[in-house]
């Protein structure tokens, strides 16, 4: 698989995160994020959390299949990971961030 | 061959991405199978539905199933569909036993359920009911607010808050109020009949006194020992004192917390004050400066009484040889000098330099008939600060001295700004 | 406007000592020529409502009276029209600032002290004809 281009932690990193209403694992989802994202990117990061059950027209836009799903949409390339995050090794080497 | 080499790098190119892509797709085709994900976005004509998996809204139905407010769900009729833990506490019946009944059934008048649905229709969502448990055992006040589900779902939300604990706050404020009212009443006709009393008894004393003094001054005593001639004297004297002492007490007693209070502007009390002792004010050559002064809202009688008290004694003190210089203005607006009180106060100073007082004094002066000097040095009964601090008592202030022997004394005036 | 000393003073007292003192003050004092004596207050309206009595040019009065007391009798005498303009005045042994401001309220034209010394006595009869003058 194709590194991410600029993969380190220096790089401003964008995401989007889908969650529903007060889903159990929508809540995980967004814990565990913060958590990574503050420990690795450390404030270097933007973070926009769109509820679909209120936001429908983002599903569609982003063509959400399951919920939560976390989508990084920058750096290129576009990273897509299903589920609550909490698999925290699987999450950052999808997102090839290092540990 | 080296289209070839393109061709294949190309290819090879084209194999990663479809690699990504298939691994992309693969995750999330796991993440569904392996039950990563709590609900599911499907399509129907184009618009998204969202499918909750069972688990996905389970936070919410905790919530309601168990916070501290009671919860319900009603059809348009009123048939319990759902209720929280907290109302089956609520009314002492378990839910199982409320659900399926009717929500009027738990008000103990059912005839306001029609009219709680009917003041849906124009936005009135709360009220106050009375509620009650099927056994009429408990009844309890509590406060709903109405959610119309429709059309998403055919019901109606409703939110219950007891009310009982705020009740019984209100009861018990209402009853401390009526009790403080009976106080008071209780208070000012005691009051009242204290200044009856005095008023009665004082009149009564000074009708003899005066007689004395009258017809002692009438004895011819230029034919007397000098011993009788002394003793008619004293009998005159003490005649007179106790004529001064039941004059003062009368006053004391006289001003109570209930005259009547208008606008007054102090530079007027003061200039009255001031035309009253011309004769003393000039005698002594005093003089009496006035700066900004406020305007409250007082007891004319009792300010004037004040004033005059106040005036009297700093022309009354004043150092031998030095004329008294008496200075009467506002200070600026300041909090409370008086501790745990937040009110706000206005401040009048009446300064003089006069003879002053030691330290160790300035908290006698303000008790009844308590003096400093010998009765021949300085005349008065020591009777003049207490009615002043009786006066600002009656007005919700205060006063405080400050003082330096032999250069001059400050009385400090707080009244409350309403 | 009353002759200036030709007056008729009525003077309602209930302490026979006073009594004495203040009608023999008056009766000394030249511009005076009839002083009469009252008990009380109801005796002072009494005597005013008769009519076979001519209206005095002055009232005195004493606050303390049984019966009827001064302050009520004034209340009266000040509210009826033929006698209303009659210069009405009071006096005391004590000094109560409300009565004095019933007083100046109802428009009695003066409150003076009860004297301690029969001299004083004697200003009174002055301090009134002063007033009326005025």
């Amino acid at each position: 698989m194709e590194d991410s281009s600029d993969g380190t932690s220096t790089t401003k990193h964008k995401f989007m995160l889908f969650v529903s209403g007060m889903s159990v694992k929508s809540g995980h989802a967004i814990e565990n994020l913060r958590k990574i994202c503050d420990t690795y990117l450390k404030n270097n990061y933007e973070l926009e959390i769109v509820d679909i059950s209120r936001d429908k027209e983002q599903a569609i836009i982003h063509q959400i299949v399951a919920i939560p799903t976390l989508i990084k949409t920058y750096p290129e390339p576009k990273r897509i990971i299903l589920g609550d995050l909490s698999d925290k090794e699987k999450v950052l080497y999808i997102l090839n961030l290092s540990q | 061959m080296k289209e070839n080499k393109q061709d294949i790098a190309a290819l090879l190119a084209e194999i990663e991405s479809l690699k990504e892509e298939l691994y992309e797709s693969n995750s999330i085709v796991n993440a569904i199978k392996q039950g990563d994900v709590d609900a599911l976005v499907v399509s129907s004509n184009g618009v998204p539905e969202i499918y909750s998996l069972e688990t996905a809204d389970y936070t919410y139905r905790l919530l309601i199933e168990k916070f501290g407010q009671g919860a319900l769900s009603i059809s348009r009729k009123g048939l319990i569909l759902y209720c929280n833990e907290y109302f089956s506490k609520l009314v002492g019946i378990p839910s199982e036993k409320i659900i399926g009944n009717y929500l009027s059934e738990y008000f103990v008048s059912p005839a306001q359920f029609v009219s709680i649905i009917e003041a849906l229709r124009y936005g009135i969502t709360t009220h106050e009911i009375l509620f009650k448990s099927e056994n009429e055992k408990k009844i309890f006040p509590a406060y709903i607010a109405l959610t119309d589900l429709e059309p998403a779902v055919e019901a109606i939300g409703i939110v219950i808050t007891d009310l009982t604990e705020k009740k019984k706050h209100e009861e018990a404020l209402i009853r401390h109020q009526a009790e403080l009212e009976e106080k008071i009443n209780e208070l000012n006709k005691t009051n009242r009949n204290l200044e009856e009393f005095i008023h009665v008894i004082s009149h009564d004393l000074k009708e003899p006194l005066r007689k004395i003094v009258m017809n002692t001054s009438r004895i011819d005593d230029s034919y007397f020992k000098e011993s009788d001639a002394r003793a008619v004297s004293v009998m005159k004297l003490s005649a007179l004192r106790l004529n001064s002492l039941v004059d003062d007490l009368v006053q004391y007693s006289s001003h109570t917390a209930q005259e009547e209070r208008t606008e007054i502007n102090l530079q007027t009390v003061i200039s009255e004050v001031i035309e009253d002792f011309e004769i003393v004010i000039s005698d002594k050559k005093a003089i009496i400066k006035t700066g900004k002064l406020p305007v409250i809202k007082a007891s004319r009688v009792q300010m004037r009484q004040l004033f005059s008290n106040l005036i009297s004694n700093a022309i009354k003190y004043s150092r031998t040889n030095t004329a008294p210089i008496i200075e009467i203005f506002q200070e600026e607006n300041l909090d409370a000098e008086k501790p745990n009180q937040n009110a706000k106060f206005v401040k009048v100073q009446i300064k003089d330099n006069g003879i002053g007082m030691e330290e160790n004094h300035l908290l006698k002066i303000f008790v009844i008939f308590q003096r400093l000097h010998a009765r021949n040095e300085y005349s008065g009964n020591g009777i003049g600060l207490a009615i002043c601090k009786k006066i600002m008592e009656n007005h919700s202030g205060n006063i405080t001295v400050e003082s330096t022997l032999n250069e001059g004394t400050t009385f400090n005036l707080y009244f409350p700004i309403i | 406007m009353p002759e200036k000393y030709n007056l008729h003073i009525v003077i309602a007292e209930d302490d026979m000592d006073d009594a004495d003192v203040i009608t023999e003050t008056f009766n000394n004092n030249p511009s005076f020529s009839k002083v009469s004596l009252v008990a009380n207050g109801e005796e002072l309206l009494n005597y005013l409502k008769d009519t076979s009595n001519e209206n005095p040019d002055v009232i005195l009065t004493d606050i303390n009276m049984p019966i009827v007391d001064g302050i009520e009798a004034l209340q009266q005498i000040l509210n009826t029209n033929e006698l209303k303009d009659i210069p009405c005045f009071v006096y005391s042994t004590s000094i109560n600032p409300s009565y004095k401001e019933k007083c100046d309220d109802m428009g009695v034209k003066a409150y003076l002290i009860k004297p301690y010394s029969f001299e004083a006595f004697a200003e009174i009869p002055k301090t009134i004809l002063s007033i009326i003058q005025a």
